[in-house]
């Protein structure tokens, strides 16, 4: 069994809703142990990203592709339009969560004049999530 | 004197507070942001700790912050900080309060002209935040100031470019570039 996750962060009147989606699996009798979750993606804006532990997180494409390495590969040559998968083998699910939250992040707040809160990095994951923003060129 | 201690705790934790930044790149940001926008830094004196920049008539004024007394510190008056003050964060938003409430004239410079004094009113300061850091900046930002020693990653060695980036001395500093441009986003459109 699948929980959804949906953070919906409202943004100025120039950019559409943000929707960050994170499926999440829980072991039970009807899922498999270690088996991904898997959930149609019915529009092409939308991008899975699925980290070492096979959690997937569906993430606009816009936002997606703020990093220049995500782009490319979703861009690279014989690869199928339609394929709008990106595995992250060397990130695992909490810090590939908290990269798709800088991401909203970020986009939330471009071009916003007024008060910005604080994006806050728990010391104990701080180096793992420095270097996949490394990788990732964030 | 406050020791290293304190400065790491309070100092750091202000976003205001934009460490070594030199006084070119200071008056390129603040003259992005409107009238009154403001920000602290180390001072090249050394006679001073600190000077608060700020953008006022359409120019970038310096003002220098010290602890210790003296009548040619900020105000024409009286002295800004005493030395009963051990916060460095008070020390400095004490100056700026009395500086916002018009009690004190700023005696403030300009590059190629003598200092000056004149009633100022500081409305904001520019912080970091406002600038959106990279994620590697908030990481480094988190992984310096955490008062525990950060973990080493158990699969290998850290690749030489994170390393030279986590031991920048200017490490306090976001990108300029990159903050330049969110600031030409944020108060240019606005402005046109």
């Amino acid at each position: 069994m699948s929980e959804n996750i949906s953070c919906e962060r409202e943004t100025s009147e120039k950019f559409t809703k943000l929707k960050l989606v994170e499926e999440e699996n829980e072991d039970d009798d009807e899922t498999p142990k270690g088996s991904p979750v898997t959930v149609m993606v019915k529009h092409r804006e939308y991008v899975k990203l699925v980290s070492n532990d096979n959690h997937e997180y569906y993430i606009q494409r816009d936002l997606a592709e703020t990093s220049r390495i995500i782009r490319d590969m979703l861009h690279c040559p014989g690869r199928s339009t339609s394929n709008c998968t990106v595995y992250l083998h060397m990130v695992n699910s909490r810090t590939l969560q908290k990269v798709c939250h800088y991401l909203a992040y970020q986009k939330q707040y471009l071009r916003r004049n007024g008060e910005i809160e604080s994006f806050n990095i728990e010391p104990a994951g701080a180096m793992d999530l420095l270097l996949v923003a490394g990788f990732l060129e964030l | 004197m406050p020791s290293n201690k304190v400065i790491c705790s309070d100092l750091y934790d202000c976003d205001w507070y934009w460490g070594d930044l030199d006084w070119k790149w200071a008056e390129r940001l603040l003259l992005l942001c409107p009238i009154g926008y403001f920000l602290i830094r180390d001072s090249r004196s050394e006679t001073h700790l600190f000077t608060v920049s700020y953008h006022f008539q359409d120019r970038v004024y310096h003002s220098r912050l010290s602890l210790e007394d003296s009548r040619r510190n900020l105000g024409s008056r009286q002295p800004y900080v005493s030395r009963d003050y051990w916060n460095l964060v008070e020390i400095i938003e004490r100056s700026l309060e009395q500086s916002l409430t018009g009690q004190q004239e700023m005696l403030h410079y300009r590059r190629g002209h003598e200092a000056e004094a004149a009633r100022v009113n500081l409305t904001r300061p520019l912080t970091k935040r406002e600038l959106l850091p990279s994620l590697q900046y908030l990481c480094r930002f988190t992984l310096k100031t955490s008062q525990q020693k950060p973990p080493t990653p158990k699969t290998a060695p850290l690749p030489p470019t994170i390393l030279k980036y986590l031991s920048d001395s200017k490490w306090i500093i976001p990108d300029l570039k990159k903050c330049e441009e969110q600031l030409k986003l944020r108060f240019c459109v606005i402005n046109n």
